[in-house]
């Protein structure tokens, strides 16, 4: 037995060790649930392709003053190779609480063949020599090749676009008689549907960019990030990447990346397919990665709004107060929203390292690289013979259909109050971009968005969100008959999510001239009480069609009403809006007549409707997590039947092209 | 979703926590306007000043290569000019200046919002020399901003580019910093 002496000469040595904190892992990515909550019968969160590119990366917490002295990364037990330059040690930047001593260790553009769930650890070193290891896993899924390949892969995107929204615009565009559609949407005709789980990596509702990127990566990302793993350090475009579905056919089989969008082209979900990184909003950065990594993505088209920035910074004021050129262009190109990339991101990938050019002339530069630049509808159509595209039709979001297509008749100035009254309609931008694309003899990756379902749901700008569907349902038309006739060609219909929680509540009992009349008397008494009829008291409303494709008036008797099952405070009317809510994006926002548009859905026919109490604070209705729709045409449309992970329709489309 | 509508709900979330934070940081209290930049209907410019509004800082149509900037305002450039608008409510405003814009915005510093949320018509307005280490309490609703107007690309304290600047009258200016 140890004497007392002994006992405390031992806890003296002893306890300053036992106290000391040894190293930790406190992140390891790509992420998993063996490694975040210790279970190894969870489901296997990263898949990947055989050898698709993504980044290995760990986060090591050390003790205070200690600083790291070595790392590996390990698969099933192995030691990874890295290629020279493709490792980094981060300490600095971090987003971790000042307090923390840590090292973000990365290892970029790894890649592995062989199928399976894989083993990956990190074993790391301090400077004191203690050490730590951590682990996790990952699958390599196999693809059985079948049947005949397709070529050509076309992405329709209804931004926000669930099944009521369908419903409503079938409903609208098309008419029912007895209980039956008079005739299909043109997604409708699709021949195999299934449905599309939506989540994100870190919550049940998505956003945008993990919305469209989940699908063309095979992974989950977290809100508000494209392409990448979520990580520590407070750089927007280091974060571990993931190989885009683009960039992988693109390496592989050399195919071209066509991009069309009715939003600004920054956006999260024009960006989500091409573009790394873990903030969306950082517009300079992802429109310049557009055109900077085109031999990577193998972009070939690009086309929506956005021309803010794409424009230099006007001319810098000299000393003397004078200037050689024009002062400004609305150019919102900023150095702290743009990207410069670190040296092992660029070693890995290839990638280009960037700048901090806010001067930088983009157009130019697209230009410079063979593109053709179309500014609006009239030189989308003299830009027809390119070979490569960019259209930027807006300093922003581009307007609406009900907008767009009231202008062409004639009945709306609209357009004209943002400054651009000449932008195509996205049927017309989808076939431009087809026509290009088709040019390409190894095939392409298309995605073609209708963005402003979503931002009209938003707004529970109920007639405006019914009219982009309807326009986008023309788009999927013109990549119907592109299939047609290129029968290499998978096409899909799908979301990224669901938005605001619409519902098809039923029909106005009253004549639309009744319904005017009902503003004189707002309330719910006289607008909801004696309007809404349910169940057989909602007949079928008659929209007349005009030959341009869209209903005469969406202020018809006894009209479609929507209801919102995630909307914010409004007061309904169940009437069209003149105008658009304000959108402060727009330049001449905030002066006339843009000034004289409602500035939010919560004062929007304060005096003339009845009060819709929301679910949800703020001024706008949100996401929700309902499974939405996805519809498949063309060869390996099969595949897509059954309710499925927004990550399986990656590896769904991968093997239809051929992907192993 | 970026409009005003997300613009007006950051607002509202920011203005409601402004009275807890009123008397402790400066940059997230509120302020009464003071008299001398209070909008009154009617009222006329002082002699030698020209009005100026946000909509005449760019030509319609907008062109291939972006906004242009109106005769109107290129020929107002170097001349004292009144702007009305409203001041720009930011989680970390720089010393020394202001932005205005034509309608109510809130600028963070992270995310989307200095991206996106400025308008294209956005009117830096400096301060007097000797204001120019102060920072201005954010007040509420249309102010009237009095000064010399200048235009051309300009890095700004605040990391952003401005293009139209005003160098704000000197007593509009210690009104400013002196509002409480």
């Amino acid at each position: 037995m140890p004497s007392r002496l002994q006992l405390v000469t031992l806890l003296a040595f002893a306890l300053p060790a036992l106290c000391a904190a040894a190293p930790s892992v406190s992140r390891l990515t790509p992420p998993s649930e063996l490694f975040a909550a210790n279970n190894s019968s969870g489901p296997v969160i990263a898949r990947f392709l055989p050898g698709q590119r993504f980044d290995l990366q760990a986060t090591v917490r050390l003790d205070a003053g200690a600083t790291l002295a070595d790392f590996r990364f390990l698969v099933d037990g192995v030691e990874t190779r890295p290629a020279a330059g493709t490792t980094s040690v981060v300490t600095t930047g971090l987003t971790l609480p000042k307090d923390v001593n840590a090292a973000v260790v990365s290892q970029r553009a790894f890649s592995l063949k062989k199928p399976g769930v894989h083993t990956l650890s990190v074993r790391a070193t301090q400077s004191d020599g203690q050490s730590v290891s951590a682990s996790g896993n990952f699958e390599i899924v196999a693809l059985e090749r079948n049947g005949r390949l397709a070529k050509n892969i076309i992405i329709l995107l209804g931004d926000g676009m669930g099944a009521s929204q369908r419903t409503a615009a079938r409903i609208m565009g098309r008419g029912y008689a007895q209980g039956k559609a008079q005739s299909p949407l043109a997604m409708d005709t699709f021949p195999v549907t299934g449905m599309v789980m939506t989540s994100s990596l870190d919550g049940i509702v998505t956003d945008s960019s993990p919305g469209m990127s989940n699908y063309v990566t095979g992974n989950k990302s977290a809100n508000n990030t494209e392409g990448v793993f979520p990580d520590d350090t407070a750089d927007a475009f280091d974060n571990p990447r993931i190989e885009y579905l683009s960039e992988y056919l693109h390496r592989t089989q050399g195919k071209a990346l066509g991009i069309v969008t009715t939003a600004d082209v920054f956006d999260a979900t024009p960006a989500a397919m091409a573009v790394h990184t873990s903030n969306r909003g950082y517009g300079t950065g992802i429109v310049d990665q557009f055109l900077d990594d085109r031999g990577l993505t193998g972009l070939t088209v690009l086309m929506g709004g956005g021309r803010k920035w794409f424009l230099p910074n006007g001319d810098k004021l000299k000393a003397n107060g004078t200037l050689d050129g024009q002062p400004m262009n609305g150019s919102q190109r900023d150095a702290r929203s743009d990207y410069e990339l670190p040296a092992d991101l660029v070693a890995g990938w290839g990638a280009a390292r960037g700048a901090k050019d806010a001067g930088r002339d983009l157009i130019k530069d697209f230009e410079g690289a063979g593109f053709a630049y179309a500014p609006d509808k009239a030189g989308l159509a003299a830009a027809a013979s390119a070979s490569k595209l960019l259209g930027l039709f807006s300093y922003s979001n581009m307007n609406v259909a009900f907008d767009k297509i009231n202008k062409r008749r004639g009945a709306s100035t609209i357009v004209d109050d943002y400054g651009f009254p000449d932008q195509p309609m996205l049927d017309e931008m989808a076939s431009a971009a087809l026509n290009v694309l088709a040019k390409h003899k190894q095939g392409f990756v298309a995605m073609i968005e209708g963005a402003s379902i979503d931002k009209q749901e938003h707004l529970m700008d109920t007639d405006r969100w019914l009219l982009e569907v309807l326009e986008f349902d023309r788009a999927v038309q013109v990549a119907k008959d592109f299939a047609a006739k290129h029968p290499d060609t998978i096409v899909i219909v799908t979301a990224d999510h669901e938005c605001s929680g619409a519902s098809i509540i039923g029909a106005s009992t009253k004549t639309m001239t009744a319904l005017q009349a009902a503003t004189a008397t707002p309330g719910a008494a006289a607008q909801r009480d004696a309007v809404v009829g349910t169940y057989q008291a909602s007949k079928f409303p008659k929209y007349t069609i005009a030959a341009d494709g869209y209903p005469v008036s969406t202020d018809v008797d006894f009209k479609m009403l929507i209801g919102y099952g995630a909307n914010a405070d409004r007061y309904e009317t169940w009437l069209a809006h003149p105008t658009p809510t304000q959108d402060s994006q727009q330049p001449f926002v905030g002066s006339a007549p843009q000034s004289t548009y409602p500035a939010t859905p919560n004062v929007r026919n304060a005096s003339t409707g009845f009060l819709v109490t929301g679910q949800v604070p703020g001024e706008s209705a949100v996401h929700t997590a309902t499974d939405v729709p996805l519809s498949a045409y063309g060869r390996g449309a099969a595949a897509f039947t059954g309710v499925m992970d927004n990550t399986d329709v990656f590896f769904k489309l991968a093997k239809i092209v051929g992907a192993r | 979703m970026r409009n005003v509508v997300c613009a007006a709900a950051l607002w509202f979330a920011l203005a409601s926590t402004a009275t807890a934070a009123a008397g402790g940081d400066e940059q997230a209290r509120t302020a009464a306007p003071p008299a001398a930049l209070q909008v009154h209907a009617g009222q006329a410019p002082l002699a030698g000043t020209t009005d100026l509004k946000f909509r005449d800082f760019f030509a319609l149509p907008i062109g291939p290569k972006g906004l242009a900037p109106s005769a109107r305002l290129l020929g107002l450039a170097g001349q004292r000019v009144r702007v009305v608008g409203y001041m720009a409510r930011q989680e970390q405003p720089s010393a020394g200046l202001v932005i205005v814009a034509p309608l109510p915005v809130v600028l963070g510093d992270e995310d989307e919002s200095f991206s996106d949320d400025l308008p294209a018509s956005a009117l830096y307005v400096h301060l007097a020399d000797t204001d120019r280490e102060r920072k201005v309490p954010w007040m509420p609703g249309l102010l009237s901003f009095t000064g010399v107007l200048q235009l051309g690309a300009m890095s700004e304290a605040d990391g952003r580019m401005s293009f139209v600047r005003l160098q704000l009258d000197p007593e509009l200016s210690h009104a400013l910093v002196a509002a409480r």
